[in-house]
């Protein structure tokens, strides 16, 4: 393929999308805040629940039933909390090369301008595949995150629904 | 009393690839290799004859890495500090 089918149209389309895609990364991670804060409200609700419920009766059916819900719940805590590391991880960013770069490259000749064009689209292209691969994998990150927590919550709202029949029985 | 001028100037000292540590920099290669990778793939798709070398930021080193230290990083021959 010639440099020269590389026209002013692609390298603006390709840095429209490169400048879109690294908002919309910055985009995820504010949106990190969410689950997080849910996390914190779930381990909140848990001391609540460990304070009240009497391991001692564990043999007892709604004691067993609160238990096995608070043990769900916190395994589903963990596994958000894991998801939210995941997002965070390996998030680095992708930028275009230097000005100095690019004039090491650059002969000054209208070739070269075609060359120079064709380098700028291909580095914001490149940064964009790159970003978007990566905010893919962080979105779904979140969003198991926040479907973990959303069942911890569950779980727990159970639990805390079982605990006054617990609570009667001794 | 280098530990006072730490504390009592306001130094911005920005690290640099030597500065990363190994596990920095085992976390660090698949996403250089991947990037390497594709800038390679890139030019002789485009049929450039300078290949494209973005450079890669990691905020959590706070490391600038051009495409050569992506390359030193992936051999393993980057020096360490």
């Amino acid at each position: 393929m010639s440099v020269r089918r590389v026209s002013e149209l692609h390298l603006e389309h390709s840095r429209s999308l490169f400048f879109s895609e690294r908002s919309r990364r910055e985009g995820i991670r504010g949106s990190l805040g969410m689950p997080v804060s849910a996390i914190s409200f779930a381990v909140f609700a848990l001391s609540s629940l460990s304070v009240e419920i009497d391991v001692g009766r564990w043999r007892e059916g709604t004691a067993l039933v609160v238990l096995a819900l608070a043990g769900m719940a916190i395994i589903a805590l963990f596994a958000s909390a894991w998801q939210v590391v995941l997002s965070e991880w390996l998030f680095v960013y992708h930028d275009p090369p230097r000005l100095i770069d690019l004039l090491d490259a650059d002969g000054g000749e209208d070739e070269d301008d075609h060359q120079l064009r064709a380098v700028l689209a291909a580095s914001y292209a490149l940064a964009y595949e790159q970003y978007l691969q990566g905010n893919a994998i962080s979105a779904r990150c979140r969003t198991r995150a926040l479907r973990l927590i959303l069942l911890s919550l569950l779980l727990q709202a159970v639990a805390f629904a079982f605990l006054p029949f617990h609570l009667a029985g001794g | 009393m280098r530990l006072f001028d730490r504390l009592l100037t306001r130094c911005r000292r920005r690290p640099t690839a030597s500065d990363l540590s190994d596990a920095a920099r085992r976390r660090l290669s698949p996403a250089c290799r991947e990037l390497s990778d594709a800038e390679e793939r890139m030019a002789r798709h485009l049929g450039l004859a300078t290949v494209p070398r973005l450079l890669l930021i990691d905020e959590e080193a706070a490391v600038i890495l051009s495409a050569r230290d992506r390359v030193a990083i992936c051999a393993g021959t980057l020096p360490q500090q």
